[in-house]
């Protein structure tokens, strides 16, 4: 799971002032986690990862405050933060984390891929995205393709690897992009629930 | 559990204030009151509800709780005879609260949030009572409450902090970087304390309920702190009690507790706390 994955999990933080606060992906990025679990699936992020995942919180809170017009809006964020935080930790007690596994070279290979082979990923809402994505994304792609002998399956939302999802196995990488947003048709499929 | 619902929650107050004493020994409504009072106004879950009575905070379910604990045999109740007219009343420990007490609160004092200030602060109750006198202690009390003071000024004062931790609050804004985490605990610890004392402040308007004076307290001293770093050096994530400014943001944290705990106590304004560790914080304290 990629950083804003793990924040999406944690974004249940319950309900304030009559309004339940919560992301639309947390239930099937839940139902996978527990589905895993169940099932003896190993899933985990990486340590750099899990870092860079409590900043990425952050932001998240902060759009979903906006949309709920929460009154006291720096309170609301701060205390969101809070228990985000703390769903943050409860899910990393659960995950497996892996260790970072990268060197420099490999990653400037992967960034050339993006650049010479890659999709164009500007987007409605970013129309300046830039093509390669950045350093922490490849280097979680490098951590997965050395992960193991086998495919490891990344699930992300990240536009760079949703938009080159077809692609990245055809440049060499021993890994699966599952987009966040195909979790619930995956659901129903792997019977997750 | 010796006690039974409902006040057994209310009721823990007492064993645990008398065990604060070497002794386990409290002589006085008075000093019983203002002990819980204290207690309740550094973030203990105490379940009393305090009004404003000859300028200090009372509860008169204090004394009943404790006699419904001596009928338990936890503690024991005796008049004394003063010159005054009235008798003054002894709370004693009894074994069997003392062996209570013992028992079970070293570990729920370890089991709660900020709990290295929850112990100094204990201390500092402790060593409040054993360095002063009673008179003194009423009126120290009293006059961090503004309870000692007319009602027109102490609603100045108030009215003054409101206006304070609201300029902070709008500095903090400007100054603010998107992603640092001190910014964040800063603004919100303002934004809550400044609401809440305004609020308190307009409903208990008219009325003898301590909760603003209590939540003045706090709200000072959210302010103390966020005093402490109004520039600094703007930080990506880091956990609350590690890393620069640690002391303070931690001593923000916990005013900001103690602050959130009187107005969802008092119906002020309701936090937005994860409720699950709420109630596990009040379960811990009175189960």
């Amino acid at each position: 799971m990629d950083a804003n994955v793990c924040v999406v999990h944690a974004l249940d933080l319950g309900v304030h002032a009559k309004t339940r606060i919560h992301d639309f992906d947390c239930r099937p990025v839940r139902c996978l986690v527990s589905g895993c679990q169940r099932d003896k699936i190993r899933i985990g992020t990486y340590q750099k990862t899990k870092k860079h995942t409590y900043n990425c919180l952050a932001e998240r809170i902060e759009e979903l405050a906006q949309k709920c017009h929460l009154k006291n809006y720096w309170y609301a964020m701060s205390s969101l933060f809070k228990i985000g935080e703390k769903n943050l930790d409860k899910l990393f007690e659960i995950l497996e984390i892996f260790p970072d596994n990268y060197s420099a070279e490999e990653v400037a290979i992967a960034a050339e891929f993006f650049k010479a082979r890659g999709n164009d990923v500007r987007t409605f809402t970013d129309p300046n995205k830039p093509k390669v994505p950045e350093s922490h994304d490849l280097e979680l792609l490098v951590s997965s393709h050395n992960l193991w002998q086998g495919v490891t399956h990344i699930v992300s939302e990240d536009a760079h690897f949703v938009g080159n999802a077809q692609e990245i196995p055809s440049w060499g990488y021993k890994v699966a992009i599952i987009p966040m947003d195909k979790l619930n048709e995956l659901e129903i499929f792997w019977r997750w629930t | 559990m010796l006690l039974e619902s409902p006040d057994k929650a209310r009721a823990w107050g007492v064993l645990f204030a008398l065990s604060l004493r070497g002794d386990g020994v409290i002589s006085g409504r008075v000093t019983l009151n203002k002990t819980l009072a204290l207690l309740q106004r550094d973030g203990f879950p105490i379940e009393n509800r305090f009004i404003t009575k000859e300028k200090g905070p009372y509860d008169w379910h204090i004394h009943q709780d404790a006699k419904n604990l001596e009928e338990k045999k936890l503690l024991e109740i005796t008049e004394k005879p003063t010159r005054h007219k009235s008798p003054i009343t002894i709370y004693q420990l009894s074994e069997d609260g003392l062996s209570e007490v013992q028992e079970k609160y070293p570990a729920r004092i370890e089991s709660l949030p900020y709990k290295r200030i929850f112990k100094a602060k204990l201390e500092e109750i402790k060593n409040r009572f054993s360095e002063y006198s009673t008179p003194e202690i009423v009126d120290k009390v009293h006059q961090e409450l503004l309870m000692d003071m007319e009602e027109e000024d102490a609603r100045r004062e108030m009215d003054d902090l409101v206006t304070d931790l609201m300029v902070a609050r709008d500095t903090a804004e400007t100054d603010r970087d998107s992603t640092c985490f001190i910014c964040l605990n800063l603004l919100g610890s303002l934004d809550f304390a400044a609401e809440s004392l305004k609020l308190a402040i307009k409903k208990t308007e008219g009325t003898n309920e301590s909760s603003r004076n209590l939540i003045y307290f706090n709200a000072k001293d959210v302010l103390h702190w966020a005093n402490k770093f109004p520039r600094h050096e703007h930080l990506r994530y880091c956990r609350e009690g590690e890393g620069p400014l640690a002391a303070p943001r931690e001593q923000l944290g916990y005013r900001l507790f103690c602050t959130e705990g009187l107005s969802s106590h008092y119906h002020i304004l309701k936090p937005i706390r994860d409720e699950a560790s709420l109630d596990e914080y009040i379960q811990i304290m009175s189960a």
